[in-house]
């Protein structure tokens, strides 16, 4: 951890100019702007509905909530850790001028790169949250909660990129790795279905130990299902001590190839 | 962010060193295909090629020194102005650089071609160190220096490369570094330019700036510097005065 704090003492200021410039760079050059970190969204989002409520005639409310509010909360957490494993994987690579040419605190990239997400999150989360409002979901304590899962999500995915980011410097194959992955990933964490209605216990047991389900509960629970985190103690207990050891060995990882970065990329 | 560059500022100064290198060596190895690079991610074995690019380099320059540093291409000049940049770090020894240190060496680093010139002043700056306030009392001096006009305030995507290259040179110059850390060899535009550049260097040299000035040119080694060190095959094979280094390289080639 000293490493990457020392790097951040500072340099907030630039971090969070950095974030900024991320955004810009990645709407640049287009009519409609921002407007596309929602209008891609949702257009999977519709595109799912469509699939599950028409084509498979599946798409019945899940536990009293309509499918398409289950669907849409479950979706907007998942598009930031997507861009959290996707996109965060790349970044050093992406930054790769920081690193080579100019002395620079590396960890860095991997924050401001993670704040740029958050905001397009933030963005999509609000355009959400006025969407349940306005369908009757009135705002209420358990909403607050938000306060907790979305720090905590933050936190660990990047502490997640700690890892991946010097990873994917060193080689490539492992940027198309964690691509391949990703799909396997949004299939089989619950986004699409609900993972406490598992039929199979032992699955059901499982499960608790993916984060990415875990995050996806956490907004259902917050937003659309009115239930208290610490109500299931034992998936946050779990969920703690996965991050512990992800920050543990991000922190590890980054220290032990941090010096050797600017040689390899 | 104020407070961390001021006190930069004062050890800077308290300190007579400006930047002192002990014992430091620096290997690189050269992976042979991406499976050898993949594998070093978890273990790197010593049948790997290495490459020993700095051996056991001692030397220290004292504040307001002008050091020239000659040598051959591929003699390990440029890995050790980027060791003392802090951009690649040493494979072991000791690095000890006191001051803000203002290269010249990859002038257009950190810009962001989306951003206008003059933004990009602000956040090179920023990423320099230095606070907002700082950079502002900066600002008209850069501008003037890049000659760079109406353009200022325009992106960087339309600017020609020598444009960048001015540009960069001028917040590097003007960035009231303690240490000065230059390549000659880098390109900054037409003659004229390159004379105003030269001009600069020198006069920083002159303002009691330390400088490490890595040249090919012994002209302008000569009339910069003060010291002279000679590097062959990543050995310090001469380190003192001017004349001496000067004959000792046309010797050795």
């Amino acid at each position: 951890m000293p490493s990457i704090i020392q790097e951040h003492r500072g340099f907030w200021g630039q971090i969070w100019k950095l974030a900024r410039l991320d955004i810009k760079k990645r709407f640049k050059g287009s009519f409609l702007g921002s407007a596309w970190a929602i209008v891609g969204p949702f257009t999977t989002l519709m595109l799912f509905w469509f699939v599950f409520t028409i084509g498979l005639r599946a798409g019945g409310d899940i536990n009293g909530v309509p499918f398409f509010q289950f669907l849409m909360v479950g979706l907007v957490a998942w598009y930031f850790m997507r861009d959290m494993l996707n996109q965060g994987a790349r970044t050093i690579r992406q930054n790769s001028q920081y690193v080579t040419k100019i002395h620079f605190p590396v960890s860095t990239i991997m924050t401001f790169s993670a704040i740029s997400y958050a905001i397009v999150h933030l963005m999509l989360l609000a355009c959400v949250y006025l969407y349940l409002v306005a369908m009757g979901n009135t705002p209420s304590l358990y909403h607050l909660q938000f306060f907790i899962y979305f720090p905590l999500m933050f936190i660990f995915f990047l502490a997640v990129t700690w890892t991946l980011a010097p990873w994917v410097v060193y080689s490539r194959d492992l940027q198309n790795l964690i691509s391949s992955v990703m799909t396997a990933v949004f299939w089989l964490s619950g986004i699409l279905w609900n993972s406490y209605d598992l039929g199979l216990p032992w699955l059901k047991k499982l499960m608790i130990f993916n984060p990415v389900t875990f995050f996806v509960n956490g907004y259902r629970k917050t937003f659309l299902y009115h239930e208290w985190i610490w109500e299931r103690p034992i998936e946050v207990y779990v969920f703690l001590g996965i991050l512990a050891i992800t920050i543990a060995f991000g922190v590890y990882n980054y220290k032990r190839l941090r010096k050797d970065m600017a040689d390899v990329l | 962010m104020m407070k961390n560059h001021d006190k930069q500022k004062d050890l800077a100064r308290q300190s007579k060193t400006a930047v002192k290198i002990s014992n430091v060596n620096k290997e690189y190895i050269l992976y042979k295909s991406d499976r050898e690079r993949f594998a070093a991610l978890f273990h790197k074995s010593k049948k790997l090629k290495r490459h020993d690019a700095l051996k056991d380099i001692n030397f220290e320059v004292g504040r307001g020194e002008a050091v020239g540093i000659i040598g051959r291409n591929g003699a390990g000049k440029s890995t050790l102005l980027k060791i003392v940049t802090g951009v690649t770090f040493p494979t072991s020894g000791e690095v000890e650089v006191n001051g803000n240190v203002a290269a010249l060496l990859e002038l257009t680093a950190g810009f962001s071609n989306e951003m206008t010139g003059r933004e990009n002043i602000y956040l090179k700056g920023f990423i320099m160190g230095y606070s907002k306030d700082e950079i502002e009392q900066m600002e008209t001096l850069i501008i003037e220096f890049a000659e760079l006009g109406e353009y200022i305030d325009q992106p960087l995507f339309t600017y020609s490369s020598g444009m960048k290259m001015r540009l960069g040179f001028a917040i590097s110059a003007n960035s009231d570094p303690d240490i000065l850390v230059v390549d000659e060899a880098l390109s900054v535009g037409d003659a004229k330019f390159r004379e105003k550049c030269n001009k600069k260097i020198n006069e920083l040299a002159q303002s009691g700036v330390t400088l490490l000035y890595v040249s090919h040119s012994m002209t302008s080694v000569e009339e910069l510097c003060s010291r002279v060190l000679y590097i062959k095959k990543g050995e310090l094979i001469y380190d003192g005065d001017v004349e001496t280094a000067i004959e000792t390289y046309e010797k050795h080639n």
